[in-house]
């Protein structure tokens, strides 16, 4: 075999004279922390290989290393775009071991943080896939508005990604009228600006072009596969945690969940785009429906000192029972599992009645869809996969965990 | 109560080539719009500083007369980042290693004395490793008086229905 270097900026073997071994990434540009290996016939695509695990950080290994609370400081280094989501996730496992249950108002918050969380979590996806097919206009205006729910959800949480808010029995901080009165201004904004994404990047004849028919994922195929999230639902299957197994205070709102039958990559741009308008309305009947009272659980409040009492009242945070530091749920097995931006996040903990975990195991979204990768590309032209990675939202760091 | 599924087609596959150049033609001039008048969302950073709303997650600032040396901060603390040592006979302070601390606020949060705050402050420049270190004295300084009392503007971000983000100077 012929080794050619460097054709056009990537490293190339030449199987024969129409025969091409190429490898996308791990540097390029659109592939992300990963590489995709594709065998190629003048510019077909026959054959893909995704080749995953340039960011496997042993987390699942190195949570056991750690006490109960710290893992999920850890957990939400999963995926930073979407921190919210995933110590939910991780939070509602531990909190089944613990026997706790948050009160209402801690459930309408973490609600609010994961919908901001899920806006942010698409619309950075849409940027990265914006840039990928070409659209610079795109990538900038998505990453710009995305700032918007960053700010939002640092004034909940107090800081822009690693929000680190959900505890076992509820959250961190409570939020004041003036927040739920600029979440709303936010929300407007987003919901103006949809419509301008709309006439520059969906309805935009040249994305068009690059998108309708691209990467079609049938049904079966998808339910074969085990994709989760948006995949799933762009490929007509109707399937999403907020709806299978409530969580949070969803439900306690009105919300549809589209579903797109298509299945290429418009369908998949067009299942975002729809899911941005029902978080905007989930977020809008949250605020008008939250209810007033305690955002930790009983049980903790109940070993709160003078001193701390006197901080909740003055700031609305929650100081930390000193029991935190040294959580030993009873043995046993729980499972938590919330439905991300990208899709569904398992969490199983195992405790054997100590101080940190026996065993954690994380089932990840992107994991679940990097298969993706691997059967959509093969038949279509070289071009395309950009468009077909950026079209799946996959996320790197989350799928090596 | 709760999500329902609902069914839904892409509009208006395969576009005319007139839907097409209508298309175009909206796309062109959303983009002259905003050419006018732009909407900028960033700020000038080096010149013009942020300071981040009340509550914001900065530097940590000890109050070493409230501190009573228990060191739950540095038994919940997850990067390993707070330390105790001793400072004096039969008394523990807290010191703090910005190379690992990836500011998740436990420990201000544990702290019964109420001894540890934020500060609005996180863009610090570290000139050496051992700089980053906050112990003794350099750990109780706030940043924020610092930063507050140089001659930069001050700006704060206000969320705005039609331009997003507006930066507002304070000072």
């Amino acid at each position: 075999m012929e080794q050619i270097n460097n054709v056009g900026g990537f490293s190339a073997k030449k199987v024969d004279d129409k025969t091409l071994i190429l490898f996308f990434g791990p540097q390029h540009p659109s592939s992300g922390h990963m590489r995709i290996i594709v065998k190629l016939d003048g510019d077909i695509i026959v054959e893909s290989d995704p080749d995953i695990g340039y960011v496997h950080r042993t987390m699942e290994k190195l949570s056991e290393t750690k006490e109960w609370i710290k893992n999920s400081v850890l957990f939400e280094r999963l995926a930073i775009l979407d921190a919210g989501n995933v110590t939910q996730a991780y939070i509602i496992a531990l909190e089944k071991l613990l026997n706790v249950e948050p009160p209402p108002r801690a459930l309408y918050l973490r609600t609010i943080l994961s919908e901001i969380n899920r806006i942010s979590s698409h619309l950075y996806g849409m940027g990265i896939f914006a840039i990928m097919i070409g659209s610079s206009t795109g990538y900038m205006w998505f990453f710009g508005d995305r700032e918007i729910m960053v700010q939002l959800a640092e004034r909940i949480t107090g800081s822009r990604l690693t929000h680190t808010y959900h505890i076992p029995g509820g959250v961190r901080r409570d939020v004041s009228n003036a927040f739920l009165e600029e979440l709303e201004k936010g929300l407007n904004y987003i919901e103006r600006r949809l419509k301008d994404y709309e006439v520059m990047f969906v309805n935009n004849p040249i994305i068009r072009s690059r998108l309708e028919n691209v990467g079609v994922l049938s049904r079966e195929r998808a339910i074969e596969l085990g994709v989760t999230g948006p995949n799933l639902r762009a490929s007509g299957v109707s399937y999403d945690v907020r709806v299978e197994e409530p969580y949070g205070a969803y439900q306690f709102v009105d919300f549809e969940v589209p579903v797109y039958k298509e299945g290429d990559a418009l369908a998949r741009t067009f299942q975002r785009f729809d899911e941005i308008r029902q978080s905007i309305s989930i977020l809008r009947q949250l605020i008008k429906s939250i209810p007033e009272g305690p955002v930790l659980n009983e049980k903790y409040l109940k070993l709160f000192t003078k001193k701390m009492k006197d901080i909740w009242d003055a700031e609305k945070r929650v100081k930390f029972p000193s029991i935190f530091a040294n959580l030993r749920p009873p043995a046993g097995k729980a499972y938590g599992r919330v439905e991300e931006g990208r899709g569904e996040i398992f969490f199983y903990l195992e405790s054997s009645g100590e101080a940190k975990p026996y065993r954690v195991r994380v089932v990840t979204p992107s994991f679940r869809n990097s298969i993706l990768l691997k059967y959509l590309p093969v038949g279509e032209r070289l071009a395309d996969l950009p468009a077909i990675y950026g079209s799946i939202d996959y996320f790197p760091p989350e799928a090596d965990r | 109560m709760g999500g329902k599924y609902v069914e839904k087609v892409v509009p208006s596959r395969n576009l005319s080539l007139l839907n097409k150049a209508k298309n175009h033609a909206e796309a062109l001039a959303l983009g002259a719009k905003f050419l006018v008048r732009p909407l900028r969302i960033t700020y000038r950073y080096p010149i013009v500083k942020e300071i981040p709303d009340q509550g914001y997650r900065g530097l940590i600032v000890l109050d070493d007369n409230k501190c009573i040396g228990c060191s739950l901060c540095a038994r919940i603390c997850p990067a390993s980042a707070m330390k105790m040592f001793q400072a004096g006979e039969k008394k523990l302070r807290p010191a703090v290693n910005y190379e690992r601390c990836v500011f998740c606020g436990y420990c201000v949060d544990i702290c019964p004395e109420n001894a540890l705050k934020h500060a609005r402050t996180h863009d610090v420049v570290f000139e050496s490793g051992e700089s980053m270190l906050y112990i003794g004295e350099k750990f109780t300084l706030d940043p924020d008086t610092q930063i507050l009392s140089g001659k930069v503007r001050i700006y704060r971000v206000r969320v705005d229905e039609k331009r997003g983000l507006i930066y507002e100077p304070i000072r």
